[in-house]
């Protein structure tokens, strides 16, 4: 049972650089390529975890290949279109000007009542609304909908709000962040004589952002705990 | 691009070790084959004490091969070459030149096979 969980360990490390170093983005976002991947990777290594009898090395190459070829193959795919498209496969115009391409459906053996489900998924109910509908290699859809259609933005009504820039959280949990302080040009000092004027700790505080024009938000950490 | 070249490294690195484990493992069981293969052409000639002490040295040579091999080789596979090998220890206590002939000769049969079966032929890799 030792060695199960050392082997658990060990394997569990290997298999977290391996992902990390694949740079992987969420599940929902995995090409193709990348899905079969990650689950062949969580296959092999499993097998030295329930079998003793199997050296961790029978394992540990064969991931180490796999993650090495999917890391070359997807540098290769950004320089080679071709490369690319046996990959990844190229997106589908499923919608076309408010009208259904069922060729494109045939060839992604895609039945109408799949693409009504995907289009309620992204919120959109009614087909006639929709100007172009496109299935990414990832198996998402994206939606373009009619002018007509579309959410109202202030530029639509001739507004121009002011534009906030984007709240970086400096403080998380307690610690201080680095580089999300670097992008709005602050420091830890500059944080904590913030929390000081605000008569606040940076172990009390739950969450603390600032944004491009200064704007700061503080959340405290609850005081039960 | 750094990815790129961890995953160069790595890949080159796999490659390197594989052939090294390789040769190392090769040149094990060779070693042991023809310890094998001297013991079995050479039995008739052997004294009991000489058999005994060839015997003693091929079972400390293959103690330290099964320990490098049980890294790189299902353990199922060593199993069998073991079993017999510690049956040739038995055999030889009884000075039974025929039955340490046998022995050899099935010692052998079971080292080819472990030794062909990590070859990357088709019938292997199929």
């Amino acid at each position: 049972m030792l060695i199960s969980l050392i082997r658990a360990i060990i394997l569990y490390a290997v298999v977290i650089f391996l992902i990390r170093l694949m740079g992987k983005r969420q599940i929902g976002e995995l090409q193709p390529s990348e899905l079969v991947i990650t689950i062949l990777i969580s296959e092999v290594a499993s097998l030295p975890m329930q079998d003793n009898s199997i050296p961790m090395f029978n394992s540990m190459i064969p991931l180490i290949i796999l993650v090495s070829f999917e890391i070359i193959t997807s540098a290769l795919s950004l320089k080679f279109h071709k490369l690319r498209n046996i990959m990844q496969g190229h997106p589908v115009i499923v919608i076309r000007n408010g009208l259904i391409d069922e060729d494109a459906l045939k060839k992604l053996r895609l039945t109408v009542n799949d693409l009504i489900s995907a289009l309620r998924q992204r919120d959109v109910f009614e087909i006639s609304q929709v100007s172009y509908a496109i299935f990414e290699t990832n198996g998402k859809i994206s939606i373009l909908l009619k002018p007509v259609n579309k959410t109202l933005t202030p530029e639509d009504i001739n507004l121009s709000p002011e534009d906030e820039g984007m709240p970086f959280a400096v403080i998380c949990d307690g610690e201080f962040n680095k580089n999300s302080a670097a992008e709005i040009n602050t420091d830890k000092n500059e944080v904590d004589r913030i929390l000081t004027k605000k008569n606040r700790n940076i172990k009390n505080v739950l969450l603390m952002t600032i944004n491009n024009k200064k704007k700061i938000t503080i959340i405290d950490k609850d005081k039960k705990k | 691009m750094r990815r790129v070249m961890i995953a160069f490294f790595m890949l080159a690195a796999a490659v390197i070790g594989i052939c090294i484990i390789t040769v190392i493992s090769d040149s094990k069981m060779k070693a042991l084959d023809n310890q094998i293969t001297e013991l079995y052409n050479n039995a008739e000639s052997y004294s009991e004490k000489e058999i005994n002490s060839e015997i003693n040295k091929l079972l400390t040579d293959w103690n330290k091969t099964q320990k490098f091999l049980k890294f790189f080789t299902v353990h199922e596979k060593i199993l069998p070459l073991d079993e017999n090998i510690r049956e040739l220890e038995e055999t030889a206590k009884s000075y039974d030149i025929s039955e340490i002939k046998k022995q050899c000769a099935r010692i052998k049969i079971i080292l080819e096979t472990v030794y062909t079966s990590e070859k990357p032929f088709a019938e292997n890799i199929f």
